[in-house]
């Protein structure tokens, strides 16, 4: 399992951040295990579960390009993946967004972190 | 006897004999071979992300070749996925030129492309040029 601690993320948009930060998490977490090594393997998001990903809250330090750093706090659930992106992408972005396998869809301001 | 080699050489190019021509077999022209993947600069979505020494790299591109290696070129502040068949897809780099250090000690990356719509994960080298 991937353990939380300090993370460094680095992406080109906040949007970003929410779309690929599960990918990250889950080849980390596959990693961690010891499954990618040599050959390409192919894994899925849709059902991955955050308590598959994350075994302790993640606190990241994020990086995105032209912008200020800021952190990021995520807990470890039993929400699918692409909650904790739309999770993510509030925390990032102080917006109730909403992400789906097509995409990113914002639905409006609601404060800043 | 070194002087006498010259002098013989030297009436010998004054007789106008040349040393015997080696006859080097004639090698087949070959086209280039076309490149095969994503070459170029490449406009996508990218994450990095490190945690203590591991890296994963996530770029969102629908690749049709194998990823090689990663190469991050510095003063260009680019990095280059280098593929199988000699296609090396360039990225504008979201790692701060400054943040070099931090990375110097990486050998390998953990990246993750998508294949034919499927994510893929692959564990390559990392090259950093300075």
């Amino acid at each position: 399992m991937t353990t939380g601690g300090t993370m460094e993320i680095y992406a080109n948009s906040r949007e970003s951040v929410a779309r690929l930060l599960p990918d990250a998490l889950k080849v980390l977490s596959l990693a961690d295990k010891g499954q990618i090594a040599g050959e390409p393997v192919a894994y899925s998001l849709a059902s991955a579960k955050m308590r598959d990903v994350l075994d302790t809250p993640l606190q990241a330090s994020v990086h995105v390009t032209g912008q200020s750093g800021f952190s990021l706090a995520m807990a470890a659930n039993d929400e699918v993946v692409t909650e904790a992106a739309n999770q993510a992408v509030f925390l990032a972005t102080g917006t109730n967004a909403k992400v789906s396998a097509a995409g990113l869809t914002q639905q409006g301001p609601s404060g800043k972190i | 006897m070194g002087i006498i080699n010259q002098i013989l050489t030297y009436c010998r190019y004054i007789l106008g004999k040349k040393p015997p021509q080696v006859s080097v077999p004639r090698v087949p022209f070959e086209p280039e071979k076309p490149l095969v993947g994503t070459n170029g600069a490449l406009a996508c979505d990218v994450l990095v992300l490190k945690q203590e020494n591991k890296v994963v790299l996530v770029v969102d591109h629908d690749f049709t070749d194998r990823p090689e290696w990663v190469e991050w070129d510095v003063p260009r502040n680019v990095i280059g996925v280098a593929q199988v068949g000699g296609a090396v897809a360039e990225i504008g780099s979201v790692i701060p030129p400054e943040k070099l250090q931090m990375f110097r000690d990486t050998r390998s990356v953990y990246l993750s492309t998508r294949f034919e719509g499927r994510p893929v994960a692959h564990m390559v080298y990392l090259v950093i040029r300075e």
